[in-house]
């Protein structure tokens, strides 16, 4: 059963990405509260999606607050966690967003908020896994 | 060549600047003229037999000049006129001194400046010339018999004539050239203020965009999660309805928060003013926020308690907003410790002082101007804690201010605490008040912390002149333009000092009275002391002021108003009703 690591600040939504994944697509959902936990757990290997909101309120990288951006750059930037596919997950939605936002944080994958289907959700997940395999 | 590209139409005339360029242009313009030592000497010798003409040729001048409607305006009564004469008198004579140095081009620019400040266009003072020079060709041939030497005098007075016109051509040029720079400055002034302006408004639908859409995310989501079945029991599915009510909730907020901030903008929002007792305001507010405080376990200290509240002006939903908004925001930016309210009278008079106070994360002392600016929140990056419209304390500012109340932050910095403190006017115990005239919001004209007056004049042009006026010196000013406004401006503005037009009109709706019973009422209700402003007959004024028993009378100025005299004025109406301490 693949994992599916959480990062996200709201609570409610993170609690939607976890009942949408277990449900609808059957995967294992982990929820990190730090970067420091969000890198041990990918480093752990038992992670194999990331899904990264943007603004990360109360997230702190080395005392100092860090982004869903620096975070996944992070993530690339290490070879022992660069394989692991990160699906970036934001309200951020003006015109070219998307592409900003796929640069400068060199995720795999970019999805705007909001995002209610767990059937598109699931399906965005199970394409970055292919991918990854 | 062009010259006057080295004149610096910044530079008052006298500077160094001006002076050189001015040498410049007398001796080039001399010299295409061909205006030399002969003309020179030629008309100083025909000057005293020209002089008997003067008089008339001033006339004549200044007959034409005040075709124009501004030059009538400011040139009127025989005072001016005869004093207008005088300088024209000396104009002509100097054209027949022989001497065209400096000083004589300066003396020509600063009677052309003269005429550009009055508003007389360029062509009304070239065809003027053109009388003036029909008329001294004339009196030259009368006063030189031998032809000859008549046609060599008008050939010489041509070319001072033309010396002269080009000067007053040239004050007209250099004012062009300085009131298009004034207006460049003004021009690029605006765009900036328009670009940061609209950046701003980008900011803010980007902002305003993201928080609506994480609300959305969960409502759309979980009602989703429930009507694709994928809930295991009814009690998860009525605990998923729970986090969208929720959501909803919290989507409510913000959009009305928008939509407060565009009306107050708009200057749509309409306040119910009435009386307000505090008391029970505060019980159902503190009731709100201990919700919150209780989650996490912050304690919320209500220090309101010790004195009896005296009833407040104002609306009561709005100050119900204000309160839950500021003890809100303290308990959201406090993560341990307690957020204390309270409330005093006394500390500004005539108002109730509430404030409310945290030990939370406080605002960096840098950001403490600008909390209570609309779209602006202390940390907007993707790292900052705390979500919400970033609407909340601009709109609060404007709920008090347009109460006439005002509204301040203190936090000594970052994880040391924030201090909000706000005032709302007191209700005073008047019974016959006059129905007023509803006017939503007191619309505060310079610094709102600078002093406060309180304009009183029927004629709109003459209270913007006195709003300007007032504001640039660094008083908050509030007018108003009849007898009802005034009074409930006083009611709620609580002014330091009113300046008060004497002749008021009697209004159609139930408001009546004059000045002198605005002063009255102001000096008895509020114990607001006035200064009376007349346009004539200051001695009525006085005689009228006499029969009325005020202690001490308001001083009475004439229009027009003289902005030293003013000032001073009310220095001293100010300092005289500031009690001794």
């Amino acid at each position: 059963m693949p994992t599916v690591l959480i990062v996200e600040d709201s609570p409610s939504v993170a609690k939607f990405y976890t009942l949408a994944l277990e449900r609808r697509g059957g995967f294992a959902c982990r929820q990190a509260h730090s970067a420091e936990e969000v890198l041990a757990q990918v480093r752990s290997g038992e992670v194999d999606v990331v899904l990264l909101d943007i603004s990360l309120a109360d997230f702190t990288y080395q005392g100092r607050p860090i982004d869903g951006l620096e975070l996944s750059r992070l993530l690339k930037g290490d070879p022992v966690t660069d394989k692991v596919p990160v699906l970036l997950a934001t309200a951020h939605a003006m015109v070219g967003d998307r592409e900003r936002f796929l640069e400068a944080s060199a995720a795999d994958e970019y999805l705007q908020k909001p995002i209610y289907d767990p059937a598109i959700l699931v399906e965005k997940v199970n394409a970055l896994l292919e991918k990854k395999y | 060549m062009m010259r006057r590209r080295n004149y610096d139409a910044d530079r008052a005339p006298g500077q160094a600047g001006m002076s050189d360029f001015l040498k410049d242009f007398l001796r080039e313009t001399k010299s295409y003229i061909g205006l030399d030592a002969n003309d020179a000497a030629r008309l100083a010798a025909v000057g005293p037999a020209l002089e008997p003409h003067f008089p008339a040729l001033a006339e004549l001048f200044y007959r034409k000049i005040l075709e124009h409607p501004n030059a009538a305006r400011v040139f009127s009564g025989p005072e001016q006129l005869a004093r207008l004469n005088l300088t024209l008198q000396n104009w002509a004579r100097r054209l027949f001194s022989g001497r065209y140095d400096l000083a004589y081009a300066e003396d020509r620019m600063a009677i052309g400046r003269r005429h550009v400040d009055v508003g007389v266009p360029q062509r009304y003072v070239i065809s003027a010339m053109d009388v003036v020079r029909i008329y001294l060709l004339e009196a030259i041939d009368n006063a030189e018999p031998d032809l000859q030497r008549a046609a060599a005098i008008k050939r010489s007075l041509n070319k001072i004539l033309d010396l002269d016109l080009n000067l007053m051509c040239e004050s007209y040029f250099i004012a062009s050239v300085s009131e298009l720079r004034d207006l460049n400055a003004r021009l690029e002034a605006a765009n900036l203020e328009l670009s940061e302006l609209s950046r701003v408004k980008d900011e803010f639908l980007a902002h305003t965009s993201h928080e609506l859409r994480t609300p959305l995310n969960a409502i759309l989501g979980f009602s989703r999660l429930i009507l694709d079945g994928l809930c295991q029991s009814r009690e998860e599915e009525r605990e998923l309805l729970g986090d969208v009510f929720e959501s909803a909730q919290h989507l409510l907020g913000i959009v009305n928060d928008v939509l407060d901030i565009a009306r107050i903008e708009a200057g749509k929002l309409k306040l119910n003013v009435e009386r307000v007792e505090m008391r029970p305001l505060f019980e159902q507010v503190l009731a709100v926020v201990r919700v919150q405080a209780d989650a996490k376990g912050i304690r919320i200290v209500d220090e309101t308690g010790g004195a009896p509240l005296p009833p407040v002006r104002g609306d009561a939903h709005r100050l119900r907003q204000v309160l839950i908004n500021l003890l809100g925001n303290a308990v959201k930016f406090t993560d341990e410790g307690w957020v204390s309210l309270r409330a005093s009278t006394g500390a500004v008079a005539g108002h109730l002082q509430v404030e409310v106070q945290d030990t939370g994360i406080g605002i960096p002392r840098d950001k403490q101007s600008i909390v209570f600016e609309k779209f602006k929140q202390v940390d907007t990056s993707f790292t900052r804690r705390h979500g919400g419209s970033g609407l909340g304390l601009a709109i609060c500012r404007r709920l008090v201010e347009m109460m006439g109340g005002t509204i301040a932050l203190e936090s000594p910095g970052p994880g040391l605490g924030t201090l909000v403190r706000f005032t709302v006017p007191l209700e005073t115990p008047v019974e016959d008040r006059p129905h007023r005239a509803v006017q939503d919001q007191l619309s505060i004209a310079g610094p709102p912390q600078g002093t406060r007056v309180l304009v009183v004049d029927n004629d709109p042009a003459f209270r913007k002149f006195l709003q300007r006026l007032l504001a640039g010196e660094g008083f908050a000013v509030v007018t108003a333009d009849g007898y009802a406004d005034a009074l409930d401006a006083a009611d709620r503005f609580h002014p330091a000092v009113a300046l008060v037009d004497w002749v008021l009109p009697v209004s159609t709706s139930l408001a009546y009275g004059n000045g002198i019973d605005l002063v009255v009422a102001f000096q008895s209700r509020f114990s607001l002391p006035s200064i009376l402003v007349t346009g004539h007959e200051p001695e009525r004024a006085q005689a009228e002021m006499a029969r009325r028993s005020l202690s001490p009378p308001p001083p009475i100025l004439r229009k027009p108003l003289d902005a030293a005299v003013l000032r001073e004025t009310m220095q001293k109406v100010i300092a005289a009703h500031t009690p001794q301490s």
